[in-house]
């Protein structure tokens, strides 16, 4: 089961197609560990587009997700290749490291058996051949003489290459689940899967809600901003406040009238809201000083002026605070969320996911990822765009446990794109 | 075993050489071992007599690498395909008469001819051992040919003379004009000399990992689409494999003939023969394929003082003035013949004369057309540059190429070789008579293609020509070279010194005629003179045609 937080963009990048190609091609694997189903879930998604028929892929694919039964594990389209294993993926991340005229020496002989490495060098060799356009009988070079090609295998070069080695976690085995679907996952995936699921197509989303019924458990009409009804700290305002705190200070907590509702509140930013605060106190103050002569108490024969009435008195008197009612409300607070959470099932832990203000989004971004690109390994962000480092000089190159290296700042000039000899960059500008 | 040696055993099966299975036939005054046979995969076999044909023309061509030809054979009835019956001997004997399968044709590219024809030895001395046959590549010719048409041929004597004519070129021919190839260099990467072999797949390998030279392109073409026996050990040691690389895939519509017509289109010879034309020949006989540098065959036609190993046949020319009795002998134009070697530099008495010939210079439209400068414009796709070449094509700087390449071999009388003949002028010198080519490759050598080389090959194919019929004789092919020369005392002059000589063959025909004579037209060409004749290259017509007068 999954941590409560985290991004669902970081596993939906697409980097790769399938788990197994993540984890033996890029160094984009914590998520992985913690995530291997989800990764797998968001790779099947992907897939349904390049379906012959993604509507129906998609319709099936919201439907299990909503059962709780996407068979995640072996799944060719989000899990693994059926045309690979992993251990083919490490041995050609160990033949990719090693140059073009170099062949790894295998456990079986083969090209694409399990190279043999140890401590972190390959054996390779070269082999050459020689191919030559001689006479068909010896020695006969005459007028009329006919050749014939010999080719001739030259003895194997022995030579040894360094290459790095597959991480302990590409040496493990990943665990998938056989069902998976909604409930298995964390608040923030659930919601981004019913965001996707509101963003996607108008027959997806008919078609579904036929297939399901309109009281399905996710896929429903779900109001994010239902989750304000716990935010009842709005309650306390000038109406339920006392009027006798001339300075509006006697608990800031609790004694300046709250002036944005809990909706609101929930998107302001934090310096809006302390002026909101701000404000409320002083405008406040002016008012609590120049309306407090005015309270009365007309339960005596005679009004008796600047006296505080007691809460408890009748209504009758002037500014009498409702100093109940926000614990009236409190009261009912159980019998909403019991209502609500009846209501919404699954979806109530996405209720409490929402009324959470706190923002995860930027915690923990991969500056950036090693990947395999063909045969190279390439460095690159969540964007999957190449990164340029400038701290780095041009010859800096990225490791190598995917394929060759490249070089982190290898800019072509245009003058050597146009490859015309004896150009320069700086001729073309000057 | 040949493809042609097998129909050969399968007539022999057949028995179709009753009374006569030394195939001899009588050809004016000589013997010769000759048969034709029609035959086809549905088991019918005719044999046509020498005395049935009316006409049969056998061509052997320099621009084209295989023979092709005809024949009008007497049908009289439609015999060919009605007979039910034959008698087995020349005489009509009631006994002697079988049934017979008649001959359907297929008119479908698969009726064959089979041809065989070489003297008849005779012994000096009665009794003496000859070799059955001579079998000899020199002398014999045998050919498989394919009839691609057929005609009915309609007299005024009615259907009792009726023929029927039959157009036919070599099999091989025939099977690359109906080949569709999957040919492409990418999928045959071994390439001549050490490579390392490499781990990266086909798929990305770059343009010239999956390039070959297209020499060898050419032999695969010919491997891919023709009979194993045709090509197995069957290129000479001399091919040549060019001097560039290509990376070549047949498009989908081409035919092998396509490919190999492309290939040949952009072969030029390797640097060491200086990126010159070639030739690819079929030799007739040993079916041997030959891809020859021009400069191989001027090579071959002498070595120091002796006749080299092109040079066949030593004619001579009838008596036509009167010497001066008591004057110096001219200097030789030839080697002289030699009548003991018989394949090499030969001459018959009776036969190697020509009475009649006419000799045709240079056409002057081709000169000024086709032998001027060429501007030669590329585009390397490397590089990204246009390139223009000017002086490389110039025609100049071409005629001095064609002087060092071809004519410095030739037998002459400047330091022991020729001059050539065709001039140059100011004019085309000078740029104001030119012709602009795009050329398909990038790099200036490779360029060569578009101006350089086909101006050469026109200058070799357009020179001076003789053209001569002669009594027939089998040994007479093209692609090699003949000596023509007078055997008397002669008045020497500048004309005797241009065609006086050798000529290389570019055309022979072996022909039967209706009265059944064998003869031979000849067609040779001689690019150069036997010295400097001092032509005078200032143009003529000299005109500055970047200036226009004012007013």
């Amino acid at each position: 089961m999954a941590e409560l937080k985290i991004d669902p963009f970081r596993i939906d990048i697409n980097l790769m197609s399938s788990v197994d190609l993540q984890k033996q091609l890029t160094s984009y694997v914590e998520l992985l560990i913690a995530f291997p189903d989800e990764t797998a879930a968001n790779s099947m998604f992907w897939h349904t587009d390049a379906h012959s028929d993604p509507i129906s892929s998609k319709i099936d694919f919201f439907k299990l997700l909503n059962s709780n039964e996407l068979k995640v594990s072996g799944n060719a389209d989000g899990s693994k290749k059926i045309k690979t294993t992993e251990q083919d993926l490490k041995n050609k991340n160990i033949r990719d490291q090693i140059g073009k005229t170099q062949h790894v020496v295998t456990d079986t002989g083969n090209k694409y058996g399990k190279p043999e490495v140890s401590n972190g060098i390959a054996e390779t060799r070269v082999y050459k051949t020689e191919k030559t356009w001689k006479e068909n009988i010896p020695g006969q070079t005459h007028e009329n003489a006919n050749g014939e090609w010999v080719t001739t295998q030259l003895p194997p070069e022995e030579k040894e290459h360094p290459v790095v080695e597959p991480t302990e976690y590409q040496n493990k085995e990943t665990t998938l689940q056989e069902k998976f679907g909604m409930k298995d996952m964390s608040a923030w995936f659930m919601l981004w899967w019913i965001e996707k699921f509101n963003t996607t197509h108008p027959v997806i989303k008919d078609q579904l809600i036929n297939l399901l019924g309109e009281d399905n458990e996710y896929f429903v009409k779900f109001s994010e901003s239902v989750g304000q009804l716990k935010n009842y700290d709005d309650a306390k305002d000038t109406s339920t406040l006392p009027i006798n705190d001339l300075d509006v200070s006697s608990n800031l907590e609790e004694s300046v009238p709250n002036v944005l509702p809990g909706i609101a509140k929930y998107c302001t930013k934090p310096e809006t809201e302390s002026l909101a605060f701000d404000l409320s106190r002083k405008t406040n103050k002016i008012y609590r000083n120049n309306m407090f002569s005015m309270c009365d108490n007309s339960s005596k024969d005679t009004v008796v002026q600047k006296i505080y009435p007691d809460v408890s008195e009748s209504h009758g008197c002037n500014l009498i605070q409702d100093f109940y009612h926000p614990y009236r409300m409190l009261l009912y607070v159980d019998t909403i969320r019991e209502q609500v959470q009846s209501h919404l099932k699954g979806l109530y832990d996405v209720l409490e996911l929402l009324s959470d203000r706190e923002n995860h989004m930027v915690v923990g971004k991969p500056k950036q990822i090693i990947m395999k690109v063909e045969q190279f390994t390439t460095s690159v962000n969540l964007l999957k765009n190449k990164i340029r480092q400038y701290t780095l000089t041009d010859t800096q190159q990225t490791l190598s446990r995917y394929g060759k290296p490249t070089a982190y700042n290898n800019q072509p000039l245009n003058a050597q794109i146009l490859a015309v000899p004896g150009v320069t960059e700086d001729s073309l500008d000057g | 075993m040949k493809h042609r040696q097998f129909i050969e055993q399968w007539v022999n099966a057949l028995g179709l050489d009753v009374q006569n299975e030394s195939k001899l036939e009588q050809f004016d005054d000589r013997q010769y071992r000759f048969s034709l046979y029609l035959l086809n995969q549905d088991g019918a076999g005719v044999k046509l007599r020498k005395g049935a044909i009316n006409e049969l023309y056998v061509v052997d061509d320099i621009m084209d690498w295989f023979h092709h030809g005809y024949v009008t054979v007497n049908n009289p009835n439609d015999v060919i395909e009605r007979a039910e019956t034959i008698y087995m001997s020349d005489y009509v004997e009631e006994s002697k008469k079988v049934n017979i399968r008649p001959y359907r044709f297929r008119g479908d590219g698969r009726d064959l001819l089979l041809l065989t024809f070489e003297p008849n030895l005779i012994p000096e001395t009665e009794g003496a051992q000859i070799p059955e046959k001579l079998n000899n590549m020199t002398y014999t010719m045998k050919f498989l040919f394919t009839i691609y048409a057929t005609e009915d041929v309609l007299t005024d004597t009615g259907k009792s003379d009726k023929r029927q004519k039959m157009y036919f070129h070599d099999y091989r021919y025939q099977m690359l004009l109906e080949k569709n190839t999957y040919y492409s260099t990418a999928k045959n990467t071994s390439t001549k000399g050490t490579k390392t072999r490499k781990t990266t797949n086909i798929t990305q390998a770059s343009d010239s990992d999956r390039s070959k030279s297209t020499g060898e392109i050419i032999q695969d073409i010919l491997k891919t689409s023709l009979l194993e026996s045709d090509t197995n050990n069957m290129f000479s040691y001399h091919w040549d494999f060019g001097g560039t690389n290509m990376l070549y895939t047949s498009p989908s519509n081409y035919r092998a003939i396509d490919d190999l017509n492309y290939i040949l289109d952009r072969h030029m010879a390797s640097p060491g023969y200086d990126n010159q034309p070639c030739l690819l020949r079929l030799q007739r006989f040993t079916e041997r394929w030959e891809l020859l540098p021009i400069t191989e065959y001027f090579n071959r036609t002498h070595k120091g003082i002796m006749p080299g190993a092109y040079q066949t046949e030593y004619f001579l020319l009838a008596h036509d003035s009167e010497p001066e009795n008591n004057g110096i002998p001219p200097e030789r134009k030839t080697l002289g013949m030699d009548i003991k070697t018989p394949e090499i530099n030969y001459h018959f008495p009776d036969i190697s004369i020509i009475n009649d010939y006419a000799f045709t210079e240079m056409n002057g439209s081709d000169c000024q057309q086709l032998l001027n400068s060429v501007i030669v414009h590329r585009y390397d796709k490397s590089s990204k540059q246009f390139g223009v070449d000017i002086p490389e094509h110039n025609i100049a700087s071409v005629r001095n190429q064609f002087q060092q390449l071809f004519v410095n071999y030739t037998f002459g009388g400047i330091g022991g070789h020729g001059y050539t003949s065709w001039l140059s002028d100011t004019s085309r010198e000078k740029n104001f008579n030119f012709q602009v080519q795009p050329s398909w490759a990038g790099d200036e050598t490779s360029s060569y293609i578009a101006g350089r080389n086909k101006t050469l090959m026109s200058a070799f194919l357009l020179g001076n020509s003789i053209e001569f019929t002669s009594r027939g004789e089998t040994s007479r092919r093209a692609g090699v070279w003949i000596a023509i020369d007078r055997d008397n005392n002669y008045i020497d002059n500048d004309y005797e010194k241009k065609v006086l000589g050798q000529y290389f063959v570019t055309r022979v025909t072996h022909k039967i005629n209706p009265q059944g004579e064998y003869s031979n037209d000849i067609l040779g060409i001689k690019p150069y003179l036997y010295e400097d004749l001092s032509f005078d290259t200032v143009d003529l017509f000299a005109k500055d045609t970047n200036h226009t007068p004012v007013g």
